[in-house]
């Protein structure tokens, strides 16, 4: 048996010589050196700032210097030491709400992210596998529904079930789905063809049974980088919608919400700052999130 | 002999993975005088394409020269800087890629793309540059080239695309052509033309050719001197003649002792008697609907027509043909993954052809597939372990213990050690991967079993091994098989009895010493006079 030892990447640019080149080792790959991969500028930053603000929600009740719904102290108040971000109209302190507001904010966003994919894989697995009139129905109702655009529907859903941040939640996952449906009806479009699933067809294995077990999995890396890289957009979503009075409402220290009351107090510029800042350090760090890890799953990236 | 062209010497080149630095070549030395053709030869992982780019600079961004040095013309390539590199590509070492399919920008005029190499260079510009590549494309054989300038590649056939690339790689008649398995992606017949088109145009030109291959033979056939290579080191060289017919390095021997050729004597014994068939096909036919016109009318493509053969118990049926013969969709409506358009299939005498539910899922049992790409025949996620378990679940046999130790045993069959049950795809080589899908084809005791292009991915020592296992499998277990292939001098060792196909219909039959011995039909015989013997063409 001749084996080859190491792992050559693409042997050069020259049409990518022949077969992959693939590990042959004895070992699998020590978990050490498969983190390794992850070590990058991008994510190392991004996975910080992110942790901070996972500490964030859970200790903000413990963090948050005064209480978010109550006056602490004088009326529209500069940044101080006492107050990093100021007071608002009501001489609550910006840094205790937008501490809380994370608490609020950024659950929602994962989770509206998390339904998208999870309704849109499933749709999109089933369009892409099944194929022919499934297929069409499937596929034109993510169409119509991404042809909506996302305040309109958050809108109509705010009309017929009154606003608040758990209905501005069910408008994005409604608008946000057919993305997912695309990317996995993609994605499986072109795992089913391959030979591994021709033999699991070959002995007998139900249709059901090859997409869940041979199919589905194959797809969910893209996914889930894709998601990550969404989970930005989501956020500012939320806040925007918020923002049209569609989402949280007052009291609430949802960052749009606060972004609200910053517009109707143009000139004490601290109380948009306060959630716009917070806003831009985590959409930036799910960012360099995301790209990080798609550059470390992009097969043609190895080794750069 | 006058000074060398290029002078490779004790070159190293290493490449950065996850798990440390991988040399891909170690201090490999090879020389090309002025005219001369020049083949590298290796299996894949031997470094032979890795030389070749680091000749011209074109490494991948985590490769690196460690050592030695590269001379073309009296000039160290490797102390040149990028832009110094760029005048020496192309207008002086020029380069054929692999992959006709792509190397060529899908989204731009065939011509157009010949023409740049001139611009490029600023040989030529407008008029002339458009000028001289219909010209080059006229010279590489392509029919009408004034019409097909402004053709895009899509239009193109698979050789006619590798000569596109050939004119590309030849416009400023370089002293140097690099060819990286020029022919690898073509068709037999269409790799002879492209290869004595190209031999004739670097001769009149003068233009010496460093030529990867993996096929000794193809080699042998079309260069002045043979390097072999084996990982990483040249392990012999010498003048084509003497490295093929008096190999001093065991490798080299057993390179050529494991080549299939037409002179390789067959493996398997007829079988005694006359054995009834297990597998009739009848009048077998399948079209597909494709879109065309730009009302996206439906007219069928018929893939395969009137396919009419038997497999008798216990022997080696094997069908060949070209890309597009029809040979897999065949094989495919065998195992009933497709269902013919019109046609028969019977298996024990009794007609399967339009069986669906249990009697489908008992049909499974008996028949089973092998596909070409060891690399997409498992899947990645599951262990081999699970992968060979698999249909022992699907069908429910034995108990959990039982199919563990089944499991075990099979893969022993193959001749893999019972511990890789535990490994995943990634970590086996290519054989050891064919092996585990030979395992799992035989998971539930079938009586036939198609091989689409099983062996064809592998390396020839490692397709010798898969080929010997195949045959005592047979001789143990009184397998049937369905051998697809486009290999002639495979198909000649391991079949009873040899289909011919070409456009969806079976051409010719026989035994393969009638078929190869005696060719009737004149596509047998073209067939055949394409396959590189090993022995150069007289000068």
């Amino acid at each position: 048996m001749t084996i080859t030892a190491g792992a050559l990447p693409e042997t050069g640019p020259f049409g990518g010589a022949g077969l992959p080149q693939t590990p042959l080792d004895d070992e699998k790959l020590p978990f050490r050196v498969r983190m390794r991969r992850f070590a990058r500028p991008q994510i190392v930053v991004g996975a910080v700032v992110v942790l901070v603000w996972v500490g964030v929600i859970a200790l903000a009740g413990v963090l948050a210097p005064h209480d978010p719904f109550a006056s602490s102290g004088g009326r529209l108040l500069p940044p101080s030491a006492e107050h990093l971000f100021g007071t608002d109209s009501l001489g609550r302190d910006v840094f205790s709400r937008v501490l809380h507001g994370a608490r609020l904010s950024l659950p929602i966003a994962v989770l509206a992210i998390v339904l998208s994919v999870a309704v849109g894989s499933v749709v999109g697995a089933v369009a892409g596998f099944f194929g022919g009139w499934v297929d069409a129905v499937l596929m034109r109702t993510a169409d119509i529904t991404m042809a909506f655009p996302s305040i309109l529907l958050a809108m109509a859903v705010a009309a017929a079930l009154g606003p608040g941040l758990t209905n501005a939640f069910l408008a994005i996952v409604a608008v946000w789905w057919p993305i997912y449906a695309r990317l996995v009806r993609g994605q499986i479009l072109s795992i089913k063809e391959r030979e591994h699933v021709l033999a699991a067809r070959a002995i007998g294995m139900s249709r059901t049974a090859i997409l869940r077990k041979h199919v589905l999995p194959h797809s969910l890396t893209p996914v889930s980088v894709n998601a990550t890289m969404d989970l930005g957009s989501i956020i500012i979503l939320v806040a925007s919608l918020s923002f049209l009075g569609l989402g949280a409402l007052p009291p609430s220290p949802e960052w749009g919400a606060m972004i609200t009351d910053g517009a109707a107090n143009f000139y004490q510029w601290w109380i948009a700052a306060g959630p716009g800042i917070a806003m831009i350090t985590v959409v930036l760090a799910v960012n360099f999130l995301g790209d990080g890890l798609r550059d470390v799953f992009d097969v043609k990236n190895r080794g750069r | 002999m006058t000074d060398a062209l290029l002078e490779v010497r004790d070159l190293s080149v290493a490449f950065r993975t996850d798990r440390g630095d991988v040399e891909a070549v170690s201090g490999a030395s090879l020389t090309v005088h002025a005219g001369q053709t020049v083949a590298v030869v290796g299996e894949s992982g031997s470094g032979k394409s890795t030389l070749t780019a680091a000749v011209n600079r074109l490494l991948a961004p985590n490769g690196r020269v460690t050592g030695g040095s590269v001379t073309f013309d009296g000039v160290d390539l490797l102390a040149r800087s990028e832009k110094q590199m760029n005048g020496v590509r192309g207008k002086r070492i020029g380069l054929v890629p692999q992959d006709p399919m792509s190397n060529l920008n899908p989204l731009r005029s065939v011509g157009s793309q010949i023409a740049e190499v001139f611009t490029v260079h600023r040989e030529a510009r407008g008029r002339e540059a458009k000028k001289k590549a219909t010209e080059l494309l006229e010279r590489v054989g392509i029919a009408d080239a004034g019409r097909r300038y402004a053709q895009y590649p899509h239009e193109f056939s698979g050789g006619m695309r590798q000569r596109v690339l050939i004119a590309m790689g030849l416009a400023l008649r370089p002293q140097l052509l690099i060819a990286d398995e020029p022919t690898s992606a073509l068709d037999v017949t269409v790799q002879k033309t492209v290869l004595d088109q190209l031999a004739e145009l670097t001769a009149t030109m003068g233009t010496a050719v460093l030529l990867v291959t993996h096929d000794l033979a193809l080699a042998a056939e079309r260069a002045d001197h043979v390097v072999v290579m084996r990982k990483g080191r040249v392990v012999e060289e010498g003048s084509a003649r003497t490295v093929l017919t008096s190999p001093t390095a065991d490798y080299t021997r057993l390179l050529i002792s494991a080549a299939p050729s037409l002179a390789t004597s067959s493996m398997v014994t007829p079988p005694e008697g006359t054995p009834e068939p297990i597998i009739e096909v009848t009048g077998l036919r399948k079209d597909y609907p494709v879109r065309t016109g730009a009302l996206g009318r439906r007219t069928p493509f018929t893939a395969a027509d009137d396919v009419t053969f038997t497999i008798p118990r216990g022997t080696t049926v094997g069908i060949v043909g070209e890309s597009g013969s029809g040979k897999s969709t065949v094989a495919k409506m065998v195992l009933k993954l497709e269902q013919p358009t019109a046609g028969e299939l019977a298996f024990e005498g009794t007609s399967v052809t339009g069986i669906g539910g249990k009697e489908l899922f008992a049909f499974r049992r008996r028949v089973q597939p092998v596909f070409q790409n060891p690399y997409a025949a498992l899947d990645s996620r599951y262990t081999v372990g699970d992968a060979v378990r698999e249909p022992l679940d699907v069908h429910e046999v034995g108990t959990p213990a039982q199919r563990r130790a089944k499991v075990a045993e099979l893969l022993q069959q193959v001749a893999l050690d019972p511990e890789l049950a535990r490994r995943y795809p990634h970590e086996l080589s290519g054989g050891q991967r064919q092996r585990v899908a030979i395992a799992r084809a035989l998971a539930l005791d079938p009586d036939v079993v198609v091989l689409d292009e099983a062996v064809s991915a592998l390396d020839v020592l490692v397709q010798a091994q898969i080929l010997e296992l195949l045959v005592s499998l047979q001789q143990r277990l009184g397998l049937s098989f369905l051998f697809i292939s486009h290999d002639l001098a495979v198909v000649r060792m391991i079949c009873h009895v040899v289909h011919v196909m070409k456009g969806g219909r079976i051409l010719e039959s026989g035994s393969p010493a009638e078929l190869f011995d005696h060719p009737q039909h004149a596509y047998t015989q073209a067939l055949l006079a394409a396959i590189p013997v090993g022995e150069a063409a007289p000068a």
